[in-house]
């Protein structure tokens, strides 16, 4: 095995362990790409780019992008083949998204404080809602690209 | 020579999920390998031809 810091955040399949490489490597090459451009418009064309809000927003585009094409690859729920397995799978995805989501709240909750006027307490109650729901369309969007593409390599 | 390995799995009466167990890989990895869809490493190599016990050629090399 080649010696990696980033070993510790690979999985031991190897299948998988290459396409993650290749997700983080198209995220790093992406990025070099961009600041290249943002650095260009804005050294040598003028442009008048926050560079502050590039810094902030870069590593979240970063891994929103491997996020993504984990999610959409079919590689999460390697085992899942069946319906049966699919359905117990799901299940499994609507309890983890609402624990999710009461996390989220919790935390949302000890950041922001307890609401004192409307507008705070549509936030508490809004925001954990709408990550509880893009949550669950993830993990549902990863369990059925990975039901499908599994579905098509078993034969037991 | 990704048909030789299904035939010999499935006539050592393995499930890919059994497999996949014994050479430390994902059942999705046994499927793709068998459909032609991924190369395995050597060491995966080896490892799928000790739990089928065949050699190399038998199992990956082209041929009759």
């Amino acid at each position: 095995m080649i010696r990696s810091f980033l070993n510790a955040f690979l999985p031991e399949d190897e299948y998988k362990r290459l396409r993650i490489l290749y997700f983080m490597a198209e995220t790093t090459f992406l990025s070099v790409i961009i600041l290249f451009l943002l650095g260009f418009l804005k050294y040598f064309l003028n442009f008048n780019l926050d560079t502050d809000f590039i810094l902030l927003l870069t590593p979240p585009i970063m891994l929103a992008y491997s996020y993504f094409r984990y999610v959409f690859s079919g590689i999460e729920h390697t085992e899942v083949s069946s319906k049966n397995e699919y359905m117990k799978k799901r299940r499994t995805a609507v309890i983890r998204s609402l624990s999710m989501g009461v996390i989220f709240s919790i935390i949302f909750l000890i950041v922001k404080g307890i609401p004192n006027n409307w507008n705070d307490g549509i936030d508490l109650i809004a925001m954990p809602i709408i990550f509880t729901v893009l949550y669950f369309l993830f993990e549902m969007i990863s369990l059925k690209k990975s039901y499908k593409q599994n579905k098509n390599l078993t034969d037991d | 020579m990704v048909n030789k390995m299904k035939l010999t799995r499935v006539e050592r009466g393995l499930t890919q999920a059994q497999l996949a167990k014994q050479v430390n890989a994902t059942r999705q990895t046994i499927g793709l390998i068998e459909k032609g869809e991924y190369n395995p490493s050597l060491n995966l190599c080896i490892a799928i031809a000790k739990a089928l016990n065949k050699t190399l050629d038998d199992l990956f090399w082209e041929g009759d």
